[in-house]
């Protein structure tokens, strides 16, 4: 009666270690196409700090996810106000958002009233595409320097002494056919060691990232 | 006494046309109170799913975006899943609905309006001839995050290919039971929504319409 109980104890075991193996496999849908969306508010990442917040990503079931933040602030490096970051998707198709209002990065050298980052990315069929339409920069001032809401992508800006600043920073990925993807951080600063050169770390404000195979 | 028995026979051939009538025309037109949109409904309960966000600039609500500065725009993240009606009769449904109203108007106590949904009740078809791609017409419940208050939500939902900004639409509108946001819902005029019936143009963002799943 024992090793009776025994065997089929293993039997469950083999059920329930199916079933876990089963769910952590994507479904035959996902496995076909794999979108994924991510966006954030702030993210800083330095020797003495390291956060990222608040993060939406889109889960792997394809369906939503979103994150918000009344005020976030990382000493020295950033605060920003009313943050919010939503990431959706399914298969052929993923789009996130980040909105920040009242942004202050680096006690002031770099700041915006409001910071809205969006990608978005598709199979048409014919082709994969990703844009960044919608996103924006409101009354940015750089290091003393009002900046066009409409900055060109990748525009930098050089922060002496602490190292440079890219805004809309947009990187495209795929191959524009069966694949895209975008990143795009409306504010990235690099800091940079005045001395020898080396990156010593960054921050981003404002980050939407989405992609379709 | 002898008047409504003359009229018997007249009663009989009105619900006769009122029966063929419906018989030819399966959807349904809705005709809601003045600032809510107004659409042909068709099938309702089908089995498909939108996902996807992005941003809108209403007022006006058309391709073109309003100035940074003037907080004149909406971001949000959506999806819903119907599997089609079940053998029982029932809908399952899943979804989420995630809305920023950034307009200064529309803060409470300096917040953005922020609704979030917690319950997807309903959807059906959209007849819309400007969403080439599917539009689906569903709803639930929603909370205002800013206050708690609860409403009924509606939204309309239109895929008009790729990319999704400047061509796809969208709207909401609420009502009870919460008092503050009853009647809520965006003003979009066609022109400059490239949509009638008051569905806004995205700016920004995508929604992704799957027939299937």
């Amino acid at each position: 009666m024992k090793r009776h109980a025994t065997t089929r104890g293993g039997a469950w075991g083999f059920v329930v270690l199916g079933l876990l193996f089963s769910a952590a496999l994507p479904t035959t849908e996902a496995w076909a196409q794999t979108p994924t969306a991510r966006s954030f508010g702030v993210a800083v990442f330095t020797p003495t700090a390291s956060t990222t917040s608040p993060l939406a990503v889109l889960p792997t079931d394809g369906s939503m996810s979103d994150a918000s933040a009344p005020n976030v602030s990382v000493a020295n490096f950033v605060g920003a106000d009313n943050v919010f970051a939503t990431a959706t998707g399914s298969a052929g198709s993923a789009e996130s958002n980040a909105t920040l209002e009242n942004v202050s990065l680096l006690n002031g050298l770099i700041t915006a009233n409001g910071v809205m980052a969006l990608a978005s990315s598709a199979l048409t069929g014919s082709a994969a595409i990703s844009d960044a339409a919608g996103s924006l920069l409101d009354n940015l001032v750089v290091n003393g320097a009002s900046i066009a809401s409409d900055v060109l992508p990748n525009t930098r800006i050089d922060l002496p002494g602490l190292g440079y600043v890219v805004l809309n920073e947009q990187t495209l990925t795929g191959d524009g056919v069966s694949s895209s993807g975008i990143t795009v951080n409306m504010i990235h600063v690099v800091l940079v060691d005045a001395l020898t050169g080396a990156q010593t770390g960054e921050i981003v404000v404002g980050s939407a990232s989405s992609s379709v195979n | 006494m002898s008047t409504v028995r003359n009229l018997g026979p007249l009663f009989g051939a009105v619900a006769a046309m009122m029966l063929a009538w419906a018989c030819e025309r399966p959807e349904r037109a809705v005709d809601s109170h003045a600032a809510k949109p107004r659409f042909w409904f068709g099938a309702q309960c089908p089995a498909a799913k939108m996902t996807g966000g992005g941003r809108i600039d209403a007022p006006l609500g058309g391709p073109e975006k309003n100035p940074p500065a003037s907080h004149q725009f909406q971001t949000f993240g959506a999806h819903v899943i119907s599997d089609g009606l079940a053998p029982d009769g029932t809908c399952p449904l899943k979804g989420q609905l995630e809305w920023v109203d950034h307009r200064d108007e529309m803060r409470v106590n300096g917040r953005p309006l922020n609704l979030h949904s917690e319950q997807i009740t309903f959807v059906e078809e959209l007849l819309e001839d400007t969403c080439k791609d599917g539009a689906l017409h569903w709803g639930g419940r929603l909370v205002e995050k800013n206050t708690g208050e609860e409403y009924d939500f509606e939204v309309f939902d239109c895929d008009n290919g790729e990319p999704g900004a400047e061509q796809d639409g969208f709207n909401i509108a609420l009502s009870g039971p919460g008092e503050s946001l009853d009647g809520y819902t965006l003003n979009c005029p066609s022109p400059p929504s490239i949509h009638p019936d008051n569905i806004c143009t995205l700016t920004g963002g995508n929604r992704q319409f799957h027939p299937t799943h």
